[in-house]
């Protein structure tokens, strides 16, 4: 679950503060603090792996520039978050103004090649199915969940920066995509004759 | 048929395929962590004022490539990029107490040659990102902000 933000806050504005003093280790515990968040979040946009990496790069090189002058620096996840958010947005815009196509190979809902018959590992085959029910979702709950994944967890102000969602409206969401999960499992369950 | 898995254990469960199926890039903390040696503290920061991948900018590219144009005080840059295989080109005019150019990406910096009109051109260089720093008449540089060739 998301973490409480208060005491969270605290701490990583003092790593800010530290990091725009020149301290390596702060700058790197916010790395350790933010890096997942940030690549779930350009993943949940469909970027490509290496389009991906190089968006949460960006982010993190502005914020070098930024460190000094932040406004909230206990809300540094956020801005990361949100920088992550509009370098998707444009680089999606540029792709498709070129025709690109994207790899969609993770999150487009293809079922993956199904598992041998004779493995018995009904683990597997399970989670086989869950992976092409979570693709079946909405792009909407796939990002969320994809973002209160993360670890470590984050802080619901960052969830929200990181899909530009409403606080208030995150725990309803996520209820509604979960339910939405369990259901396409139950159908998946059903089509194959009802024991996964 | 079984009442299904609780919320946590589809969490748990689904937590696991992502890892397994979409790690985190083993390179991209290394990354992030270096970014911190790029900071230039101290040097002017360049606002970016137009940039033709916004559409609201009012500025057009090509399909191909980005128009960008940043300031700060009395120096202008304005470029254009172009996404090729690996990298990118870029060509441009400075204005201002300009003395040069540099094109700096995460690898490495390229100095640019001035012309006589503040054009600037650079062609092939490797990389995904870049920004310039403009170095002044005065010897002090203003730095843009950082920018993804789409």
């Amino acid at each position: 679950m998301p973490s409480d933000h208060d005491a969270l806050g605290d701490d990583v504005a003092l790593l800010v503060k530290r990091a725009a003093g020149g301290d390596q280790s702060a700058w790197d515990a916010l790395v350790d603090r933010y890096t997942n968040l940030l690549w779930s979040v350009a993943r949940g946009y469909r970027l490509e792996r290496a389009d991906a990496a190089d968006v949460v790069q960006v982010a993190w090189l502005r914020l070098v520039e930024h460190l000094a002058t932040l406004r909230d620096p206990e809300r540094v996840g956020s801005w990361l978050a949100t920088t992550v958010r509009r370098e998707c947005l444009q680089l999606l815009a540029t792709r498709k103004r070129r025709g690109t196509a994207l790899d969609d190979d993770v999150l487009d809902g293809v079922p993956d090649p199904a598992p041998p018959v004779d493995t018995g590992l009904l683990t597997e085959e399970r989670d086989g199915e869950l992976w092409a029910a979570f693709g079946r979702l909405s792009d909407r709950c796939q990002k969320l969940l994809r973002v209160l994944m993360v670890d470590p967890p984050p802080a619901y102000v960052d969830v929200s920066a990181s899909l530009d969602m409403p606080i208030g409206s995150i725990g309803p969401t996520r209820a509604r995509c979960l339910e939405r999960l369990r259901g396409l499992l139950a159908e998946a369950a059903t089509d194959t004759g009802g024991n996964a | 048929m079984s009442a299904g898995p609780t919320e946590a254990e589809l969490l748990a469960r689904l937590e696991r395929e992502v890892v397994a199926r979409d790690p985190v890039p083993e390179t991209l903390h290394a990354a992030a962590r270096d970014a911190f040696g790029l900071g230039r503290l101290g040097d002017e920061l360049a606002e970016l004022v137009a940039d033709s991948a916004l559409e609201s900018s009012g500025v057009r590219g090509g399909d191909d490539s980005r128009l960008l144009s940043f300031r700060v005080d009395d120096l202008e840059a304005e470029v254009e990029v172009s996404a090729r295989a690996g990298g990118f080109d870029l060509t441009g005019v400075v204005s201002g107490p300009v003395r040069g150019v540099t094109v700096e990406t995460p690898d490495g910096s390229h100095e640019v040659p001035v012309d006589e009109l503040g054009r600037i051109r650079a062609v092939g260089v490797v990389g995904r990102m870049l920004r310039l720093a403009l170095r002044r008449e005065s010897g002090r540089i203003a730095t843009t902000r950082w920018v993804l060739v789409g």
